[in-house]
């Protein structure tokens, strides 16, 4: 506990990197144009790498104080986005930025994260007054809402249980909880006969029952269940796995990349790749457990909450635990936006680590 | 440490720590089911979801006639194959109007092959030709689940000529395509069906790796396919079409039979049909009307059809005579008819022959005088011999539906009716009449044996001789079935037959009128026969002619007899 880097952590996101790189190598192969989605990850990583240690060097408090800032330029990005976006699979989350394509859903959650740690970094209170959470309803509530108009369900949703989690941990009386609960029902109801687009509802529908539609909507769980099954114990071999190669997985490079990854590795692959993972996320909410002070806490917790959802959401979805939502695996998916938000996320957690004895 | 002086905040973050555990090893449950308990299933099915198998169809062997045409051949023609793997049932209505179908009939036609493996197309259409398949091809990169195969289409030039001898091909039964492991097209009858582990090939096979939307990967493996074996069989183009053509409108059969080695040189059952259209995958029409058509054009007379022999069978009731004791010189005296239990027996001459001799009897065909010779031996002494000749029971020949006819015995008559053998059943079978049946290949066979001194052979239509062909040996006198064939020489030089006497050949032969009742309308029929061989020592070929609703024998099947003799008698090189 006296050691200023937290190595572990360190050590077992340079592990997930390592394996998602290997993997997306395999999977991009299959891809239109995979071959400079390889290179253009690596610039990717480069540039989060530099981003993490600039996010690791200066004090996460000092961060914290830039957030209403970094929030404004994020809220102004996705408004931006749904005026000059690009639309790729339906959805409009890609600014086109000359060489390179910016998703601001992305670092909008890291932007979201700084925001609520900086909403309550001097609140003293163990559970959150009605005047804080509707703050906080409202510090969320922007970003989901310009989220779900693009529409990334997906992201979205992280977005709604990063702050779910950070507000369990901030503390909510249980009559917040029913209120909550009624609330959620009911916008459930109405967003289902109301909102949801027919495609959404056919994927909540066929999560309950794949055979639904075989060949349709169900198809994808089926095939992606296929993959994994046929990896069995041992995998069968780095780029030899025929469900990702002959292209049976829809977005093998993204939302499906840990089925390519269990297709090739087999079940011992699996489980080194889920025992980093967890290691990952038990770590984030041990460095949340140390932390010097509420925003510190609520940095490696919010963290922790965010990629153990996107982690649980994408490996579970391809085994047909959950829904198919467009949840990127963080440290495999590819996607630039998203891997050097997830770096520096963890930089800011091995920040909190840093300065666990420090005042400003 | 902010947590640590906080409980509330610690216990918050213990319990998300937990749900994390909790997940975590639900997660890997999941994977360890899904990958080391169902591993192997999911294999396979990721096996299955790569491999299209695509069939190199092999060439079935061709067919030819001993004189070496080619009587099953095959042709180029394109069949439609779909892909089950990439077929959307949603597409079924675009991809019918596509292929000019009705949606239900292609939803019929994909569904017979419901136990095929998805990975192996199956066809939709067929035989069709590039004129056809032109339109298709042009825009194929609309219609993906289907492709145009090229496959070898079975094709009988010579139509309903070879129809129930060489048979055709079909698509296998449910059954016949689980013991084959095929969907290739198999015998369905005659030679095809008989020789068709020789004759069809084994298809090879391209397994082809291909991705979802089933763009081509590479192939896998190739079995290189094996080519069905070609026959020849003993059937001759030429007399095939001289008997046919003879036969005209009759309904009937001829069979020209080599009483040395059991080939058959010429089969022939009218009416007839074309097999080229029952060879069809989807043929449910043609079938339909082919089972409905006029004079049951699917019944091969020449092994199914069970007529009374009438007086052909006359030879053969005098060789069980002379066994028993007559002698050709012993003599009946024929006054036009004859009373046995208070019944006449009429003779077909009304004012009688007078007294004959047996080979007289023969060659005039006298009933009066075979009803002695019936009274004389009685039923058990003619049995063994007719036993003896095949009479009864399937002659063995080489192609599938043969029947047997009958042959009555006492036992049966009591078992049958309850009611005793009598005399009168005797006489009538003497004359082949009564309950007696015989299909026009027991004909033919009955008189090679006549015509070898007692040989029975398997008739048979693949051109081979030897001893595998020989079914056995008759041990009766030579001289008795000289004698015999004294009274068969006599019928056509001075007898019913003598139309045949001025061809130049010595032809034996008998005649035969048989009276029956046909099925539906029992009306009385008359069958005209004819048994005949040429030449009279050391004979070549043996004939059996019958045309039904043909008057008497020698109205009918005895000019038609000629012109086979006539043929023979041009053409013996080609007997050989």
């Amino acid at each position: 506990m006296k050691g200023k880097f937290d190595f572990s952590l360190f050590m077992v996101v340079l592990l997930i990197l390592i394996l998602g790189m290997i993997t997306l190598s395999s999977a991009a192969a299959t891809v239109k144009g995979g071959d400079t989605l390889i290179s253009k990850q690596l610039i990717w990583i480069c540039t989060g790498l530099v981003l993490g240690i600039i996010a690791y060097v200066v004090n996460y408090r000092v961060w914290i104080e830039f957030a209403p800032v970094l929030y404004g330029i994020a809220m102004v990005l996705l408004i931006l986005v749904l005026v000059f976006g690009t639309t790729v699979h339906g959805s409009r989350s890609w600014l086109n930025l000359g060489p390179f394509r910016l998703q601001p859903s992305e670092p909008v959650k890291l932007t979201v994260l700084l925001m609520l740690a900086w909403l309550y970094k001097g609140d003293k209170s163990s559970h959150l007054d009605f005047r804080a959470i509707f703050k906080s309803v409202l510090a969320l509530g922007i970003p989901v809402l310009l989220i779900l108009l693009q529409p990334d369900f997906g992201t979205a949703s992280t977005l709604l249980v990063m702050g779910a989690g950070c507000m369990f941990l901030l503390g909510l009386r249980p009559r917040v909880y029913i209120i909550l609960f009624i609330l959620i029902a009911f916008v459930g109801f109405g967003s289902w006969h109301y909102m949801f687009k027919p495609y959404q509802k056919e994927r909540v529908l066929t999560f309950f029952n794949p055979e639904r539609d075989p060949l349709g909507r169900g198809y994808h769980v089926i095939q992606s269940k296929v993959a994994v099954g046929s990896g069995q114990l041992t995998g069968r071999g780095y780029r030899k796995g025929t469900q990702s190669r002959l292209k049976y997985l829809p977005e093998p490079h993204t939302d499906f990349i840990f089925a390519v990854y269990a297709e090739e590795f087999g079940f011992t692959g699996v489980a080194v790749a889920l025992m980093l993972l967890f290691l990952m996320v038990s770590r984030m909410i041990t460095i949340a457990r140390i932390a010097y002070d509420k925003s510190g806490m609520l940095l490696a917790f919010g963290s922790a909450v965010l990629l153990f959802y996107q982690i649980a959401v994408s490996t579970g979805m391809i085994v047909g635990l959950l829904p198919t939502t467009g949840i990127p695996l963080p440290f495999f998916s590819y996607g630039g936006s998203g891997i050097i938000s997830y770096l520096i996320m963890v930089g800011l957690v091995l920040n909190v680590f840093r300065n666990r004895f420090q005042r400003v | 440490m902010f947590s640590e002086s906080r409980p509330v905040f610690r216990s918050r973050i213990q319990f998300f720590y937990f749900v994390v555990m909790v997940v975590f090893l639900v997660l890997f449950f999941r994977y360890w089911f899904l990958q080391v308990v169902r591993g192997s299933a999911y294999y396979r099915a990721a096996t299955e979801n790569t491999l299209r198998e695509i069939t190199i169809p092999s060439r079935r062997g061709r067919i030819f006639s001993k004189d070496g045409r080619v009587l099953a051949d095959y042709k180029v023609a394109y069949d439609i194959m779909l892909d089950r793997g990439s077929y959307r049932p949603s597409r079924l209505k675009i991809l019918a109007h596509f292929l000019g179908l009705q949606p239900e009939e292609l939803q019929a036609r994909i569904k017979r092959y419901h136990r095929v493996p998805l990975y192996k197309p199956v066809p939709v259409l067929e035989n069709l030709s590039f004129a056809q398949i032109a339109p298709l091809e042009a825009r194929k990169k609309d219609y993906p689940e289907v492709f145009v195969e090229l496959v070898p289409q079975r094709y009988y030039p010579y139509g309903k000529l070879f129809a129930h001898t060489v048979g055709y091909i079909g698509e296998p039964t449910v059954q016949e395509a689980r013991n084959l492991s095929t969907l290739q097209k198999v015998g369905k009858m005659g030679i095809e069906k008989n020789y068709d582990n020789v004759l069809r090939g084994k298809d090879g096979s391209r397994r082809i790796v291909v991705d979802s939307s089933n763009h081509f990967i590479k192939t896998q493996l190739i079995q290189e396919p094996e080519n069905g074996r070609d026959l020849t069989v003993s059937l001759l183009l030429p007399l095939q079409q001289l008997a046919m053509k003879s036969l005209g409108n009759f309904q009937g059969a001829v069979v020209v039979m080599s009483p040395r080695d059991g080939r058959i040189f010429a089969m022939v059952s009218a009416p007839s049909f074309d097999p080229n259209i029952l060879t069809f995958r989807f043929k449910e029409k043609e079938w339909e009307k082919l089972k409905n058509a006029r004079g049951n054009p699917m019944l091969n007379r020449a092994i199914q059809g069970t007529y009374p022999p009438g007086s052909t069978f006359k030879p053969l009731v005098a060789l069980a005579g002379l066994n028993a004791g007559l002698t050709p010189r012993t003599r009946f005296v024929c006054t036009g008819g004859l009373e046995v239990g208070g019944r006449t027996f009429l003779c077909w001459k009304k004012e009688g022959h007078g007294s004959l001799s047996l080979i007289g009897a023969i060659a005039h065909s006298c009933n009066v005088y075979f009803y002695n010779v019936g009274l004389k031996i009685g039923i058990a002494k003619l049995l063994p011999v007719a036993r003896s000749f095949g009479i009864g029971s399937k002659t063995g020949i080489d192609i599938p539906g043969e029947r047997s006819g009958f042959l009555p015995a006492p036992e049966w008559k009591r078992r049958k009716t309850g009611r005793p053998w009598f005399p009168g059943d005797t006489l009538n079978t003497c004359i082949g009449q009564g309950y007696l049946l015989m299909t026009p290949i027991q004909a033919v066979s009955m008189t090679a044996v006549i015509a070898n001194n007692g040989t029975v052979l398997i008739p048979h239509l693949i051109n081979e001789k030897g001893e595998k062909w020989v079914r056995n040996r008759i041990q009766l006198p030579k001289k008795d079935f000289r004698a015999v064939k004294r009274g068969m020489r006599l019928m056509v030089t001075g007898g019913t037959g003598v139309a045949l006497s001025g061809l130049g050949l010595t032809i034996c032969g008998k005649t035969g009128t048989a009276q029956t009742v046909s099925g539906a309308d029992r009306k009385a029929l008359e069958l005209s026969w004819f048994i005949g061989f040429a030449p009279a020592h050391n004979p070549e070929i043996a004939i059996a002619v019958i045309a039904e609703k043909g008057g008497h024998g020698s109205d009918t099947a005895v000019p038609i007899a000629s012109r086979i003799f006539q043929y023979f008698r041009d053409h013996r090189e080609a007997f050989q």
